[in-house]
């Protein structure tokens, strides 16, 4: 029953996304945005899926078919599987039985999200070297260039969040963040960890390929990058691979560094329906802010150059969070 | 279905898929979907480790293994981006049959240790074996002066590929080298 919900909401939640986007984008560039269809233009992502259905699958010359058909669906199975690990909300008991508001449990689920995050970058790298296209190859190659090197900095981050919460388990990491300090500031990782959620924070944004770092598909230089040659739904495969990763990613940070579900003041043990329903609203009012200010970012910053990219995850990133694992260490034996 | 049948199926499911890729990954004369076959290989072996009751084992290898090295191998196989003719003649056939022969005797003879040998039982494990908490124990605790060698020898690598690509670096680039073959990320 939770793995549908979770499923359920990865994919509900994409169109939502890109409605978002695209009037959140209109707001910041003073529009409109697209408002004819349904009130608001809800319905407008689905009426882009209708098209995207019914347009012609375009198949290029000279691809190679085994990895182009591959390429798309790799590509989403990571970004869908990432919401797997994510508690969602407080255990409700349902008929004498602890109902776990989370598919994958266990100390092991942020490894696979870190494992997850790495196989990502194939659907992309497949994907730009299959369609037998320049640009596409360069994106694909960017793309495995740039996830290679932000993944370090993200696991380094998460090092430090570890040795705050001593476990590597999401739940114990989440109940290490209830309470507050005077009464009115939540004991989050991102009060505790502030160099690690940023370092985080940008690397998600990397990982993802989020603008500032959508380097693998930038469209002033490389087209399209990676998805220049796809068509229709194979296109809306990565379409959505992207929208589900942005989710995951987000829904990781609440995780992580904003104390998961929890919120200040709440009552310990409570295992009500209610009470269940209420965490899960607190838990997706955190991601919403989050992936507000995703959308807010790509339409605010410029695109960065490719070096300032790698200079900007090893030269600076990476060597900070090594720093800010020895003063962790060094604050817990104080 | 019980539980040990359940895991028997998947050993299994999982062992031939890690074989099949394997194989795939030596026999396919494309670099790429040789990178591809390992993938299978990686994710096969790890899915292995899973049932052995070594999560941590497990999802290391996917992230190490499939997450980081075989992007670098893909990585290095994109920016070469060989054409067929650059793949090299295939070898004679009597060269590749002698190869087969050799490959069945060496797996011969590695079954027949492993079927000689005797059959101690597996020694007892503690419920939380091979969480990530059981194996940084055994790693810091009672591994640590092995643990440490290899990370000395690791950064000797390091280092002497830091070395290596310097010196690369310091000379002249070659004049008739087309300047387009440097990819994104090329100047490192």
């Amino acid at each position: 029953m939770v793995v549908v919900g979770v499923f359920g909401v990865v994919m509900q939640i994409v169109p939502l996304l890109v409605w978002a986007e695209r009037r959140i984008c209109a707001w910041v560039q003073d529009r409109v945005g697209p408002n004819r269809v349904g009130p608001f233009g809800l319905f407008q992502p689905l009426a882009d899926a209708i098209k995207l259905l019914f347009k012609e699958d375009v198949l290029p010359d000279g691809v190679d078919r085994f990895l182009y058909f591959l390429a798309p669906a790799l590509a989403f199975f990571p970004a869908a599987m990432t919401a797997t690990v994510i508690p969602f909300g407080a255990p409700i008991m349902v008929g004498g039985d602890l109902l776990h508001l989370q598919v994958c449990r266990g100390n092991v689920g942020m490894l696979l999200f870190l494992a997850l995050t790495g196989l990502s970058v194939y659907g992309i790298a497949f994907g730009g070297w299959a369609s037998n296209n320049k640009f596409a190859m360069l994106g694909g190659l960017r793309a495995s260039a740039q996830v290679l090197s932000y993944e370090i900095a993200m696991g380094l981050a998460l090092v430090s969040v570890f040795m705050t919460s001593q476990s590597v388990d999401l739940n114990v990491i989440v109940a290490d963040q209830t309470g507050t300090w005077l009464g009115f500031i939540p004991k989050w990782n991102a009060v505790k960890q502030p160099i690690a959620f940023v370092i985080f924070f940008v690397a998600a944004f990397a990982e993802t390929n989020r603008l500032p770092f959508d380097l693998p598909e930038c469209e002033a230089e490389l087209i399209g990058g990676y998805h220049t040659e796809y068509s229709s739904m194979k296109f809306s495969l990565f379409f959505l691979a992207e929208y589900a990763a942005m989710f995951s990613s987000c829904c990781m940070i609440t995780t992580l560094f904003l104390g998961g579900w929890s919120f200040p003041g709440m009552p310990s043990g409570n295992t009500g329906v209610l009470f269940g329903f209420l965490t899960l609203g607190v838990f997706f009012a955190k991601v919403l802010v989050l992936l507000f200010f995703f959308i807010l970012v790509r339409w605010t910053l410029p695109r960065f150059r490719f070096d300032q990219l790698m200079h900007l995850g090893w030269k600076s990133l990476i060597p900070l969070s090594l720093a800010n694992i020895a003063a962790t260490g060094v604050a817990a034996q104080l | 279905m019980s539980h040990s049948v359940l895991r028997e199926t998947f050993f299994v499911i999982f062992a031939f898929l890690a074989i099949f890729g394997a194989f795939l990954t030596v026999s396919r004369r494309n670099p790429m979907y040789s990178a591809v076959s390992l993938i299978l290989f990686f994710g096969a072996v790890s899915g292995v480790m899973m049932i052995l009751s070594a999560p941590f084992l497990a999802l290391m290898q996917l992230m190490v293994y499939a997450g980081a090295i075989l992007v670098l191998f893909l990585f290095v196989i994109m920016l070469l981006a060989l054409r067929e003719e650059e793949l090299g003649e295939e070898r004679p056939w009597p060269l590749q049959l002698l190869t087969g022969i050799g490959c069945a005797v060496l797996f011969g003879l590695l079954a027949a240790a492993i079927l000689r040998a005797p059959s101690a039982p597996a020694p007892a494990v503690g419920g939380d074996f091979g969480s990530p908490a059981e194996v940084g124990r055994s790693m810091f605790a009672e591994w640590v002066l092995p643990f440490e060698i290899v990370s000395v020898l690791i950064l000797a690598a390091t280092m002497g590929s830091v070395v290596l690509a310097k010196k690369h670096l310091d000379r002249p680039e070659p004049a008739e080298e087309p300047a387009d073959t440097h990819g994104p990320g090329g100047g490192h």
